[in-house]
């Protein structure tokens, strides 16, 4: 076989050449169906399809929901990230499976979970409504929905940057008399900024694709309840045309969010 | 609407996975795509070793086993389970098989080249969308709608009227939906003033919401009703949306004559007994 | 008066020491990986709260697990300077050095900080970020840091391990100019280190003291295996006889040994030095009579085999002579020493080219 040279100039690993095959494969099988939507999207029709008061309405709603979520995912997912990856509490390890749970979790199944604790008649829900607030059906429910999918994603990437980046500046900042909290504020967070920014856009990716959870927990209604992903599978009832043109503002949104967490990255 | 050129979806749920089929090969006029292929060669290799490690399927001697294969709306679940039993005793060496689904799912599938041989959808718009793919549709079986509460109806629900009640919290289906259009007929013809809290995707979404308490009341199916822990308050309104579920063979269907049986089978005395059991009345 | 004493016990890590500093005083802890000194550093750091203890710096107590006192690590006024210099790479060299000083709340932060900047010489990489710098100007930073906060107690854990040996060096000779006086732990494997910077050696093994005492003397006498192999060099100290055109002559017990003068200023002649000696370096003959063999410019040193031991390359002999003298390590092959017969009590000469060894300055 013949052997070509490839990038001059710069050190690389030898790649055995037939990896490329199931490489080759693998690609095409995420990249094929997302190809295949634009073939499908019925061009002519295209903007006044996403731009109906229906598509409009859903697209404002998921990304207003899935903003305050992500918000809501860095409030309290960094501390958990930190105390997961710097805390010496027992049973760490368990807590940390649990509340990773969501990753893996059928997102109907969190749906479930999250009416047992907030519906009308949850664990907690049913004070909420004792003092007349009701989350089920509700924006706010929404974004108890997405932040309960999102929170882990935050957190798993959190604390691997955390882990990485390891103790040894933490140690350092005490050993020069800078207080826990000055050395969270002043060294751990600063140091965290691009685990951070990429987590938050992950979260934010999922927040805007949660399905599951938000039909289960959080019904459908236009404008309140009604997001994105639920308005394409209900239009794939009625309009497929609608919900294949609504499919790529979704496709083009996350490719956006995949793009900003690579592209940074790319700079560390 | 569906543009008949085959394509890959990956999206959607299929029919059941099927096993071997005999006689039955590539159908005319079907064109390959490279994934299809791939599939199929995959498969294909699948088969040969089932074949081969069971000679006994080629034995001449009995009937030849056939397989009908039956698109059915998620609603008709416990009726046609019934009716297959009986129509695998009648037909020795017939396996039916049953694929069940939202009706708009159904015909999606079937747009896309999912093989079937019958279809039987909740109601016959979704069966206008199955177009050229169904031959003669006929009806064979009607639903009302009707009004589902908590269990012992502790918001005291009458009638349609308590629906728009501010204390009452209820759900319908979305009006992209057969269960959701018929709600909206009623609702226009009634002048009921209602504000959802949510319109669902499928009677079941609707059901789930009232079962579990969150909602108070919900228009349903007169045959969902026993499909969760709800109660039914009927109302004289629903007489402005009955709703009709169509029956056909499909164009391209491998059985056509099994296909007729199991429709006869259906509109016929059996049939009508076993739907009327299950709450549906007769066209 | 800053003095620490340290009592501490960490099962986990197997570790039982009782040990002191005084005030002043630069204390080399010595020993092999495992034996503990790290985890006795992080006790006193305070980052490791010991099984059973008690530490005191001065009149303060920072741990006392009987009265259940364990002063937080940034109330200890202890300084870290470890392998890595961990300078925050968000923040350049300049805030750097003004992180203790500030997290301290020193009313004069930013002219002690210039002030540190220029002690190591790194006025001119104030502005930059750590990431710009070399592997031994970030350690200098990482120094001017940890002691701009004036930490009245000073920890290094091998501070020099990951620099080359030349940057090391000049690194070293700052550390000995800036760490003059103060209370010092510093944990090494390099015997450069103990030379050059401790007035004191304690050697941990098993994680207890199995030595202590002046370093000149641990060094000259090692009484643990340790102290002896350390960084696998024969350590020979004695006292400069002569020095011309970068060689020096040193006296060690009965022998005279001629090496490269490696004295970094004008000690004269009677100054405590060592010279140092690669294992390998060293070769064996018989010794029949008082003719050195060969008649090359080389060592030639009358010894008698204490033992031998076998070694992955081959056989490592240790010998000695009567008057004082060191025990000196020589690695031959398995062949040299099948033909040489050697047993222990054998009257050998061990030569060695003067190339071969390196006249350093001893601490006293």
């Amino acid at each position: 076989m013949a052997t070509t040279i490839g990038r001059t100039g710069r050190e690389r690993a030898q790649l055995p050449g037939w990896i490329l095959v199931p490489a080759i494969i693998g690609a095409l099988l995420v990249l094929l169906p997302l190809v295949a939507i634009l073939f499908r999207v019925d061009w002519a029709n295209w903007w006044p399809l996403v731009t109906s008061p229906a598509s409009l309405d859903a697209l404002w709603l998921t990304l207003r929901t899935a903003g305050i979520s992500t918000v809501a995912c860095i409030l309290l997912g960094v501390p958990m990230a930190i105390v997961l990856a710097r805390g010496t509490m027992p049973g760490r390890r368990l807590i940390r499976s649990l509340v990773l749970l969501p990753l893996v979790l059928p997102p109907v199944v969190g749906g479930l979970a999250l009416l047992m604790a907030f519906g009308r008649f949850g664990l907690i829900g049913q004070y909420f409504e004792l003092v007349g607030i009701r989350i089920a059906f509700s924006t706010t429910a929404v974004i108890i929905a997405q932040t309960f999918v999102a929170l882990p994603f935050l957190v798993v990437s959190l604390e691997g940057a955390l882990r990485t980046a390891g103790t040894r500046y933490e140690v350092a900042a005490a050993t020069l008399g800078a207080s826990p909290t000055r050395t969270l504020w002043r060294v751990t967070l600063p140091l965290l900024g691009p685990g951070l920014a990429a987590g938050a856009v992950l979260s934010f990716a999922r927040a805007v694709g949660e399905f599951g959870a938000t039909l289960t927990f959080a019904g459908s209604l236009q404008g309140r309840t009604r997001t994105l992903p639920l308005e394409i599978y209900l239009q794939r009832e009625s309009d497929p045309d609608a919900a294949v043109a609504l499919a790529l503002v979704l496709v083009v949104i996350s490719a956006l969010v995949m793009a900003l967490v690579h592209g940074r990255t790319q700079h560390d | 609407m569906m543009p008949s050129v085959e394509h890959v979806d990956t999206n959607r749920p299929r029919g059941p996975v099927r096993p071997m089929r005999r006689g039955r090969g590539t159908r005319p006029g079907r064109r390959l795509n490279p994934l299809r292929a791939l599939f199929a060669a995959v498969l294909a290799v699948g088969m040969l070793t089932t074949a081969a490690c069971s000679s006994a399927d080629t034995d001449p001697g009995s009937a030849e086993p056939r397989e009908l294969v039956v698109f059915a709306a998620a609603s008709l679940e416990p009726t046609f389970e019934q009716l297959a039993q009986t129509f695998e005793a009648e037909h020795e060496g017939v396996t039916v098989q049953l694929n069940l689904a939202g009706s708009s799912d159904l015909v999606a599938q079937i747009s896309e080249g999912a093989p079937a041989d019958v279809l039987a959808t909740a109601n016959e718009r979704t069966m206008e969308a199955a177009g050229d793919f169904v031959t003669e549709p006929v009806p064979f079986a009607t639903n009302t709608l009707v009004i589902a509460v908590n269990p012992g109806n502790p918001r005291g629900i009458d009638g349609l009227q308590d629906l728009a009640r501010d204390d009452v919290v209820s759900v319908i289906c979305a009006p992209q939906v057969p269960c959701g259009a018929a709600t909206v007929k009623i609702l226009n013809a009634t002048g009921v003033n209602l504000q959802p809290a949510s319109e669902e995707n499928s009677v079941t979404d609707v059901l789930g919401k009232v079962a579990s308490g969150e909602a108070d009341a919900g228009l349903v199916y007169t045959t969902d009703i026993g499909r969760a822990e709800v109660d039914a308050v009927p109302f004289p309104e629903a007489a402005e949306a009955i709703n009709t579920y169509p029956i056909a063979v499909l164009r391209d269907a491998e059985q056509p004559e099994l296909a007729r049986a199991w429709i006869d089978l259906v509109t016929g005395e059996e049939g009508r007994a076993v739907l009327a059991e299950a709450g549906f009345d007769q066209p | 008066m800053t003095e620490v004493r340290v009592r501490a016990t960490v099962e986990a890590r197997g570790l039982d020491v009782d040990l002191q500093v005084a005030n002043g005083e630069t204390v080399a802890l010595l020993g092999a990986n495992g034996a503990g000194k790290s985890t006795v550093l992080s006790v006193i750091a305070g980052l490791l709260t010991p099984d059973t203890g008690r530490v005191e710096l001065g009149t303060r107590v920072l741990t006392d697990t009987d009265a259940r006192v364990q002063v937080p690590t940034h109330k200890r006024r202890v300084g870290l300077l470890a392998q890595e210099p961990a300078l925050f790479p968000h923040l350049s060299v300049r805030d750097n050095v003004a992180f203790g000083p500030t997290s301290r709340r020193m009313k004069d932060a930013r002219a002690r900080t210039e002030q540190w900047l220029a002690a190591v010489d790194a006025v001119h990489l104030a502005g930059r970020k750590p990431g710009q710098l070399s592997g031994g100007q970030q350690q200098r930073v990482a120094l001017a840091r940890a002691l701009a906060g004036e930490p009245e107690l000073m920890l290094l854990d091998e501070p020099l391990a990951a620099l080359d040996v030349s940057v090391a060096e000049d690194l070293r000779h700052l550390l000995a100019r800036r760490l003059e006086g103060r209370t010092t732990v510093i944990v090494t494997h390099d015997l450069l280190d103990v030379l050059t910077l401790a007035d004191r050696v304690i050697t941990l093994d098993g994680g207890g003291v199995v030595e202590d005492g002046p370093a000149h003397e641990v060094l000259a006498a090692p009484r643990s295996d340790f102290t002896a192999r350390l960084a696998g060099l024969n350590l020979l100290p004695g006292t400069l006889a002569e020095r011309a055109e970068g060689t020096a002559r040193v006296r060690v017990g009965p022998w005279t040994v001629t090496g490269t003068d490696r004295l970094a200023d004008q000690p004269g002649v009677g100054t405590a030095v060592a010279a140092l000696i690669q294992p390998a370096a060293l070769a064996i003959h018989h010794r029949t009579d008082d003719d050195p063999p060969g008649g090359s410019p080389r060592n030639a040193l009358p010894a008698r085999v204490i033992d031998l031991s076998a070694t992955p390359s081959g056989v490592r002999v240790r010998a000695t002579a009567d008057g004082d003298a060191p025990t000196v390590a020589a690695d031959i092959t398995a062949a040299a020493a099948a033909d040489l017969g050697l047993a222990p009590g054998a009257d050998i000469w061990l030569t060695v080219k003067a190339q071969e060894v390196a006249v350093h300055p001893a601490r006293r």
